[in-house]
């Protein structure tokens, strides 16, 4: 099979800012000589020391050690202005093979419908929405696997240049990262008293007389609103004592939606990626329309000549 | 999507000038109070000029707010257009009938029951009248849960007139001035707009 990689397709490049910043490196070598990029990489690199991510570990005979590289990427604010150089390792989940080294995938992630029924509840009854961040969400999963892993590029230990790393946390890029944080987030919730919905797994309600706190999670992205500011606060500290995260304050983005107090209520809108996707199509200056489509567009599947560049059809289909 | 030809691409690139023109356009959560399910339901009859198979489309409302909304093609093939409404009201009440779980589940039970609403008055018998009729005979027993929802008093479903059927929107392509219209009935609308009251009841 030919990969859209190997069909030299890349994903265009927005560069909107590049100007002031510095480029995405292609090589960790010319990151590490760019101040910018190498603190973010040193930043990352001492974040999965901390973690106590792996041990080092001479390579076991006939293990399979899962490579990795290194991702760079301008991190922009909610407005399009640059907000900080982000560096992360992730491993080559398909050099994982399975059985051995991951079993299940699947995690769960929450219904569209769920967080608008959930905001307009909190909305009607005028409870505080906030929005939660967790760092390096894929970090907290533990493992019920052995992993092992080659050591970070330009991170080598020089004492050991040919040890691996054993993994004891999950791993960006590893197949099962995302079940293996929803686990390990499922679970504390759990704990501290709440319960998953039936109806959508990626919902916990915690409920004691009258007060209630309902919990939205979207792999790191939580919505969290409560009853009462106390119990939502209260909340927040139970949850940070367990993972690092940042209370990012009342709901602003999620999902890609902007969310914006209005003086009727909540206004969610998705301009910022309407206009990437324009911006794509190279179609920012063009002459709008008022309707969508024609009332009289029925479109048969073998009108018309074959499109020139397929590629670009599905990107900007799939995108919408 | 694996052979796209010309008038294809044009179809996206007239749905991104749409874009285009509604960059301010999203959707507006009320603060009122949130009671009661309603679903508007449509379908369009033996849309696609390929296989003849219908597209229907739902829009559910939780209180004021549209909540969940849907737009597709239909798997089988009607034999009739009251079949293919048939078909979309089974979709919006299965639909419904999850956020009933959902709600129920967020300590928020409903009292009320769960109007849908429907254009198509044979889908509206079809959906309360267990008797057999010669031209539905092949509709499937599993659509027929809606008659069950229905019994039971979680559903009822009502015919409204195909002005203010707001589900049009999902499922064909509308002039200007009534697709402005659903479309603000949607609750979907420019930032700036005057907050009024959408045309809703």
């Amino acid at each position: 099979m030919v990969t859209r990689g190997k069909d030299g397709f890349r994903q265009p490049y927005i560069g909107l800012h590049s100007v002031q910043l510095s480029p995405i490196p292609k090589t960790f070598r010319s990151a590490l000589a760019d101040p910018h990029w190498r603190a973010a990489m040193e930043e990352e690199y001492s974040a999965l020391l901390s973690n106590n991510t792996w041990d080092l570990i001479p390579r076991p005979p006939g293990a399979n050690v899962v490579t990795g590289k290194w991702i760079f990427r301008h991190k922009y604010l909610a407005d399009g202005s640059l907000d900080r150089y982000k560096a992360r390792w992730v491993l080559r989940g398909f050099t994982q093979r399975p059985g051995v080294d991951y079993d299940e995938t699947f995690s769960p992630v929450v219904k569209p419908a769920t967080v608008r029924t959930v905001l307009s509840l909190a909305l009607s009854r005028n409870w505080p929405v906030h929005q939660l961040d967790v760092k390096n969400a894929f970090l907290h999963g533990t493992l019920s696997e052995t992993v092992y892993c080659s050591q970070p590029s330009g991170f080598v230990d020089s004492a050991h240049p040919d040890f691996v790393c054993r993994l004891n946390k999950s791993l960006y890029g590893l197949k099962q990262a995302p079940r293996a944080w929803y686990s390990r987030f499922a679970s504390h919730l759990l704990k501290l008293g709440f319960v998953e919905a039936k109806s959508d797994t990626s919902l916990f309600i915690y409920r004691q007389g009258q007060n209630t706190v309902y919990l939205l999670l979207y792999v790191d992205d939580i919505v969290l609103t409560a009853s009462s500011s106390a119990l939502l606060r209260h909340t927040i500290v139970a949850l940070q004592q367990e993972f690092s995260m940042k209370d990012l304050g009342p709901l602003h983005h999620f999902l890609g939606i902007s969310v914006a107090q209005h003086s009727d209520g909540l206004f969610m809108s998705q301009r910022q990626y309407t206009l990437d996707i324009l911006e794509r199509a190279g179609m920012t200056d063009c002459k709008s329309c008022s309707t969508p489509v024609d009332t009289q567009a029925k479109v048969s599947a073998a009108d018309g000549p074959p499109v020139s560049d397929a590629t670009n059809y599905r990107s900007l289909t799939g995108a919408l | 999507m694996h052979d796209p030809r010309k008038p294809h691409l044009s179809a996206v690139k007239r749905i991104l000038r749409y874009l285009r023109g509604t960059l301010d356009h999203g959707l507006l959560l009320r603060h009122g109070a949130a009671s009661e399910l309603t679903v508007y339901n449509d379908a369009d009859w033996a849309e696609c000029p390929d296989t003849r198979k219908s597209t229907s489309g739902y829009a559910v409302f939780l209180g004021d707010n549209l909540v969940s909304w849907s737009s597709k093609r239909q798997n089988t093939v009607s034999r009739s257009s009251a079949e293919a409404e048939y078909r979309a009201v089974a979709n919006g009440v299965a639909e419904a009938c999850w956020l009933r779980q959902l709600l129920h589940e967020l300590h928020h039970p409903l009292q009320k029951s769960t109007l849908v609403y429907c254009d198509n008055v044979s889908a509206v018998y079809l959906s309360s009248n267990p008797v057999q009729h010669q031209r539905t005979k092949h509709v499937e027993i599993d659509l027929h849960f809606v008659r069950e929802r229905v019994s039971t008093g979680d559903v009822r479903v009502l015919h409204v007139p195909t002005t203010s059927q707001f589900a049009d929107i999902f499922t064909k392509g509308l002039p200007t001035s009534v697709f402005a219209e659903f479309r603000s009935s949607l609750n979907v609308m420019s930032s700036d707009a005057p907050t009024a009251g959408g045309v809703r009841k």
